[in-house]
């Protein structure tokens, strides 16, 4: 377990130092989903994706990659050649364009749900990632000199007051996490399902919702997109023990880099509990969008809350 | 040293006050996966417990623990009213500072 740490540990911090991405891939993934939006790059306020969504087809074939080379064996080749991340990365991690185009189109719709509310926003082509997996995973030291030297100085350097997140992480880094260990970070933080106001009719019409553990029992959230799948004329299938606040299970996606199968084996337990609800799952998280789709073996369709409240699924 | 560190962690989080009624055991989902102990917050916290001793860990123990999803479904269950996802957070945050010295 020890050298897993070390090899996980390498393989981030080399990556973080590279492109400020927990993964080392190309950082042009993060903004492509903005092209042809017509999103300013300055403004009073900024869209922070942290590149979570973008990231998510990368992170599955990094998770696939991992089964077969773990970091325990990946990590001290990395240390060593750290120089070469960047190409190993093209080659190793090459996920389908159809996964990607599908994530990209979460964020154009997360923008769309926002422009449509006349939020006016800016986006960030070279914003970096917030370091929520250092802390999640207790690298606590690690992520605080990377928020202090990173997130924050790019934020305060570029006099960034107020912040749109779209992911329950991010949001809970920057409104909880960081300011325990910094103190009021100077940012004004608001989620972007808390500035929707008006949504169309979505095209489904029953979901069951798999609750992101931080918006429903960190953040106190979870009836922020009840409320709003329900102002689209969308039914929730609610279960005392599935879909309850104490007892709603994780989709295992916090551990896919600690340990793979248990990971996977908690996603599909979870799959096969709200299957039993809906064959339409409702997530609002880029983690558990990834581990529950993954492991969804075709039971059920997946779908991020923006591309239900957009009406592209 | 470690075994000081995590006995502050045993105290702040009164982790003693634990009954062992296994109400945790029922929400959480690693040990819904597994049924093993150490995949459980009863387990992890235990464990927590006896490293505070100076008991030592062996490296399923410590997969148990690291495999905690920080969920928070146990906390809400809990009648004893620890804070077992913060707890447990903390001793990964130590065990992962000693392993990487
Ligand atoms: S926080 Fe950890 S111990 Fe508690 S229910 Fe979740 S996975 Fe289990
Ligand atoms: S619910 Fe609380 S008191 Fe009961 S076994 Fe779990 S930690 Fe101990």
């Amino acid at each position: 377990m020890e050298d897993w740490l070390r090899g996980l540990r390498s393989i981030m911090l080399s990556s973080l130092n590279y492109n400020r991405l927990p993964i080392p891939v190309e950082r042009g993934v993060c903004s492509e989903w903005a092209r042809g939006m017509g999103i300013p790059e300055s403004g009073d306020a900024v869209i922070y994706t942290s590149c979570l969504y973008q990231l998510v087809p990368y992170i599955n074939s990094f998770t696939g990659l991992m089964e077969k080379a773990p970091p325990s064996a990946l990590g001290p080749l990395v240390n060593r050649l750290s120089h070469l991340v960047a190409s190993f990365a093209r080659v190793a991690l090459k996920p389908p364009r159809s996964e990607v185009d599908r994530v990209n189109g979460i964020v154009r719709a997360i923008a769309t749900l926002l422009i449509r509310n006349g939020v006016k926003f800016a986006y960030m082509p070279d914003e970096p990632y917030s370091g929520a997996l250092l802390y999640e995973l207790g690298f606590e030291d690690d992520f605080k000199e990377y928020f202090s030297s990173v997130v924050l100085s790019y934020f305060r350097s570029r006099g960034i007051k107020n912040v749109i997140t779209i992911d329950p992480h991010t949001h809970h880094i920057l409104t909880v996490v960081a300011p325990r260990f910094f103190g009021d970070l100077g940012l004004r933080v608001v989620n972007y399902m808390e500035l929707i106001k008006g949504v169309d009719k979505a095209k489904v019409s029953r979901v069951v919702i798999h609750d992101s553990c931080l918006y429903s029992r960190y953040l106190g959230m979870r009836n922020a997109y009840r409320v709003l799948l329900e102002k689209a004329g969308v039914e929730h299938v609610e279960d005392p023990y599935v879909t309850g606040v104490s007892t709603s299970m994780c989709c295992g996606g916090p551990v896919e880099s600690i340990n793979p199968s248990l990971s996977n084996k908690v996603a599909r337990l979870r799959i096969d509990a709200l299957s039993k609800l809906s064959n339409n799952v409702v997530v609002a998280c880029p983690i558990c969008y990834a581990n529950l789709s993954r492991n969804s073996g075709g039971r059920v369709k997946v779908l991020d809350l923006a591309e239900v409240l957009t009406g592209a699924q | 040293m470690i075994n000081d560190q995590v006995k502050l962690l045993v105290e702040k989080y009164s982790l003693t006050r634990c009954a062992r009624c296994n109400f945790c055991e029922s929400v959480c989902p690693t040990y819904a996966a597994t049924r093993r102990r150490i995949h459980g917050p009863r387990g992890r916290i235990w464990l927590i417990i006896y490293l505070s001793q100076g008991i030592d860990v062996n490296s399923d123990e410590y997969d148990g623990l690291l495999s905690c999803l920080n969920c928070r479904a146990c906390n809400q269950v809990c009648p004893a009213g620890i804070e077992i996802a913060e707890a447990i957070h903390d001793a990964k945050a130590l065990l992962v500072r000693n392993a990487l010295k």
